[in-house]
């Protein structure tokens, strides 16, 4: 059995501990809420531009996928693949980052033909480098309110990618926010553009539950009856296109960020509540076995001085 | 018939504008346009400059670094900033 001092000394430092992860989790907390808040806000964004991409095809009469004219849209025999891996800098959060890189393995392992691996987050980073399958691009250090602007590198990466030819698909692994208590893993395709795939990006910006969980269906009736309009465009529809598809996938890859980052936070918060639980679990069983050994001490003093006593009395 | 264009304009921050104007000038890359109620509907590329709506004789003007525009048959105007 442990002395009474040793005891004393863990108690102490579990209630340290305790005292961190409690201050780590309101912090997490008030991120999350912010960043929920930031990746909302670019939505209304998303939306005009996607529905403007929308009217442009539909009206323009252009097959969207396999158009040869606009470059963004090809799809090509797929001889490398482009695999975006989205993470944190900083661990403790869970399993956050353990679940994207489990899924970008998985991702690799089935995909034909090669992988280039461009990584955003030093955890991401660290894990494909250790596996000696050194990232082509590696991004660290962006804040956690990421500004559009912070993103242009790693955007013209994978444009220049795809429009070179080095790639031939682009990936993008990373954790979409859908409640404080669920996020989820996600896969998207970045190039060549889908539509179907711009609107499952879309759509997965609200949050299932929650303070903003009900856009949905505002924008829903916003965005209805726009289609089957005979549009002008100025300067040519081509033109328009080669500007707007850039700026779409600028868009989803600045979303995808702002989801992991929302994500993350809300996992380390609840790395460090479950942390804090234990803690308070630990310090109650501490108190116990301390509570346990200072009475054994006593006994022992009184069954000492008792037996002194008798000793003398004799 | 609308006798108002509705003139949103977004950025990836937020919504910078959403009211009722008379009419709008905005610079695109082919010149600089004036869009009235019951335009034609329009898409368009937005160059550098700056936004300039008009509603009961008051102006209110909005720059941009570009963006695109589009006009609904609605005389709904929707612009999203670069």
């Amino acid at each position: 059995m442990a002395t009474l001092r040793t005891i004393r000394l863990r108690i102490k430092g579990t209630k340290n501990i305790k005292q961190i992860t409690r201050a780590m989790e309101a912090v997490s907390a008030v991120k999350m809420r912010k960043s929920q808040g930031v990746a909302l806000a670019a939505r209304p964004y998303a939306t005009a531009a996607l529905r403007m991409l929308h009217n442009l095809t539909t009206s323009q009469k252009a097959s969207f996928s396999g158009d040869a004219q606009f470059n963004l849209l090809e799809t090509r025999k797929v001889k490398t693949t482009l695999l975006v891996v989205v993470t944190s800098d900083k661990g403790l959060a869970g399993p956050f980052n353990t679940n994207v890189l489990k899924k970008a393995e998985g991702f690799i392992k089935s995909a034909t033909g090669a992988v280039t691996i461009a990584t955003v987050g030093k955890k991401a980073t660290e894990y494909f480098t250790r596996r000696s399958r050194k990232p082509a691009l590696s991004w660290t250090g962006f804040g956690d309110y990421v500004e559009v602007k912070e993103v242009e590198p790693l955007f013209d990466f994978v444009f220049q990618a795809f429009t070179d030819g080095q790639a031939d698909e682009a990936y993008i692994v990373y954790t979409n926010f859908l409640s404080a208590m669920k996020q989820e893993v996600v896969i998207r395709k970045l190039l060549p553009f889908s539509e179907e795939g711009l609107l499952a990006m879309v759509q997965g910006i609200v949050p299932e539950k929650g303070r903003f969980a009900d856009y949905n269906a505002n924008t829903a009736k916003e965005n209805a009856n726009t289609a089957n309009n005979e549009y002008l465009f100025e300067p040519s529809p081509k033109e328009i296109f080669d500007a707007i598809l850039p700026a779409l996938l600028k868009i989803q890859i600045y979303h995808a960020i702002l989801e992991a980052n929302a994500s993350e936070h809300s996992s380390r918060m609840i790395a460090m509540r479950s942390a804090t639980d234990n803690a308070s679990e630990l310090i109650k069983s501490y108190t116990v076995s301390m509570n346990k050994a200072r009475q054994s001490a006593i006994n022992k003093e009184l069954a000492e001085i008792t037996g002194g006593s008798e000793a003398l009395a004799v | 018939m609308a006798d108002t264009l509705q003139l949103k304009i977004v950025s990836l921050k937020e919504v910078v504008y959403d009211d009722y104007v008379d009419s709008v000038t905005l610079p695109t890359k082919a010149g600089e346009i004036t869009v009235l109620p019951n335009h034609v509907p329009l898409i368009s590329h937005l160059s550098k400059g700056s936004i300039r709506a008009r509603c009961k004789g008051q102006q209110k003007s909005f720059e941009l670094d570009g963006g695109f525009m589009e006009v609904t048959s609605e005389s709904r105007l929707t612009v999203v900033l670069q």
